[in-house]
């Protein structure tokens, strides 16, 4: 048993060094690859001079394969971080909707290069789902990249969204490509670390046989599951699922922490009122998400969760549940005020903005309540404290 | 931003060349300082508009640098913009609990880079009225 043990904390103690020789090397590449990209832009820019369009043409190749190495990278330092469990996700409640549809469209110019359109199947309505919006983008950026470069010019790739057949709280995401397929015996194994299908269409394309690996990583620590449909004939298609976003959901992740419920618990608001109403509904979203991005930046992942925004006749209302008491909120409360006092767009002319604590009370659950039921008692709670908290907003104080 | 002034800390050369490219090209006017005690005398002679820090610095590192700049009465006005390799995760927490105006990761995007210059820049003229 000792000798097992000695064997198990050696694995891991090399685990642990590679990591950080991993983490290590790609911060030291990412230096001089800045230097060959801030060059490369600069020439394009024209501020060495005019450029013919020979030189241009051969710059953008140039500039393409620098980003290729970037992502590579990237790619590196996620795996080397999946590998020691340091591959963190910071979810919030995310419109999928618009994820898909924004990487779809910074996709579609790789697809037009290769004369291969993008179809999207999306259902009207999907709820929210509770994800880390930059991670899935990533998992659909790699998704996408692959049929792409796996289809042959003149096809289609295809990409659906729809609430999971089997799981009303699942969502689930579909990328399918018209290319040669994957033979089913190998349908678990494209998910391994460093494993490559070999491409007919490009042979020697350089990757590192690791996004999918990355992908099924960061499905899996959203509670998600990915997965190649072998039942079809032909092309490709990837499935992926997202848990859909619940207030009880949430609510759990924040309450219960190493089994037992956490010792107290706040809600931290943040309150944005228009001095007349918004010109557009753009207007409106741009700021909203300007003001999630910088609430994204203060909260702890997964202890701490920014609510859907609550759109009320006269402003909008951020709320965030942490778990944390009275001092680790009005810490939080320093860091929200400090990233909001420095926003260009929200310090503006027009628009007022205020953040508030209130500590949940947790004495009001008895000691022993089984914990599912500690979390409905909560979250009922909890649903009827946000809207009275709504009916708050734009009452200048 | 027509003629202020910009310090550049940055101990590799090239990575600072780029960048004073980039500035220039907008018409700020560049100073450069390679390591931290550099960054601290150039700072209080030239009494730059504005700081672009990086992190890994001989002599002592970006952090140090911001707390002796906060520090200093002169100086503790002009904005920071940390730019960095290093881990967003950690450093940009601890970038803007330290003070900083914004946190960029290399390779940085030269439209984040100048809209954040800008973005500090304003701001400080906006406080100073």
């Amino acid at each position: 048993l000792t000798a097992q043990k000695e064997v198990a904390e050696g694995r891991e103690e090399k685990l642990r060094m590679k990591g950080e020789f991993l983490s290590h090397v790609s911060h030291e590449l990412r230096s001089p690859l800045a230097v060959v990209y801030q060059f490369t832009t600069i020439l394009l820019d024209g501020l060495g001079g005019p450029l013919t369009s020979t030189q241009r043409e051969y710059l953008d190749v140039t500039l393409r394969n620098v980003s290729q190495l970037k992502y590579m990278i990237d790619d590196l330092l996620d795996a080397s971080r999946a590998e020691t469990s340091k591959l963190i996700v910071k979810r919030s409640a995310v419109p999928i909707l618009d994820v898909i549809e924004q990487s779809v469209v910074s996709q579609s110019a790789v697809a037009r290069a290769k004369n291969i359109s993008i179809k999207t199947e999306l259902a009207t309505e999907l709820p929210l789902v509770y994800a880390d919006a930059a991670r899935i983008s990533q998992v659909m950026t790699n998704l996408l990249d692959n049929a792409i470069k796996f289809s042959p010019a003149n096809t289609m790739v295809t990409v659906r969204a729809k609430l999971a057949d089997n799981d009303p709280n699942m969502v689930s995401i579909s990328v399918a490509d018209c290319g040669c397929g994957i033979p089913p015996e190998l349908a678990e194994r494209i998910f391994d670390r460093l494993y490559q299908v070999q491409n007919p269409l490009q042979a020697g394309r350089r990757s590192l046989g690791l996004g999918l690996y990355i992908c099924k990583e960061l499905v899996t620590l959203h509670g998600g599951w990915i997965w190649l449909d072998t039942t079809r004939k032909s092309g490709s298609t990837f499935y992926f699922t997202l848990p859909v976003f619940t207030i009880e959901t949430t609510i759990r992740r924040v309450l219960v922490r190493d089994g037992a419920v956490v010792p107290a618990l706040a809600l931290i608001t943040t309150e944005i009122v228009p001095i007349k109403p918004w010109s557009n509904e753009r207007e409106r979203e741009r700021l909203l998400n300007k003001v999630r991005q910088l609430l994204e930046r203060c909260i702890r992942p997964d202890v701490d969760v920014l609510l859907p925004a609550q759109h009320c006749p006269d402003g909008e209302l951020l709320s965030i549940l942490a778990g944390t008491d009275d001092n680790g909120s009005r810490a939080l409360l320093t860091r929200m005020n400090q990233q909001l006092s420095r926003s260009a767009s929200l310090n503006v002319p027009g628009v007022k903005w205020f953040t508030d604590v209130e500590l949940v009370d947790l004495q009001a659950i008895p000691l022993g309540l089984p914990i599912e039921e500690a979390v409905i008692k909560l979250s009922s709670q909890l649903k009827e404290r946000l809207q009275n908290r709504a009916k708050k907003v734009g009452v200048l104080r | 931003m027509k003629g202020k002034k910009v310090l550049l800390v940055e101990d590799d050369t090239d990575v600072a060349h780029a960048m004073a490219v980039r500035l220039k090209a907008k018409e700020f006017t560049v100073v450069m300082a390679p390591d931290a005690i550099a960054a601290l005398a150039v700072a209080r002679k030239e009494k730059p508009d504005l700081i672009i820090l990086d992190l890994g610095l001989p002599g002592g590192d970006g952090f140090a640098v911001m707390q002796r700049l906060k520090a200093n009465v002169e100086l503790m006005l002009i904005p920071v913009i940390v730019v960095s390799a290093r881990d967003p995760l950690f450093n940009e927490p601890r970038a803007i609990e330290a003070g900083a105006e914004a946190f960029l990761q290399k390779p940085v995007d030269n439209e984040d880079f100048l809209s954040a210059v800008d973005n500090a820049l304003m701001r400080r003229a906006h406080a100073q009225r």
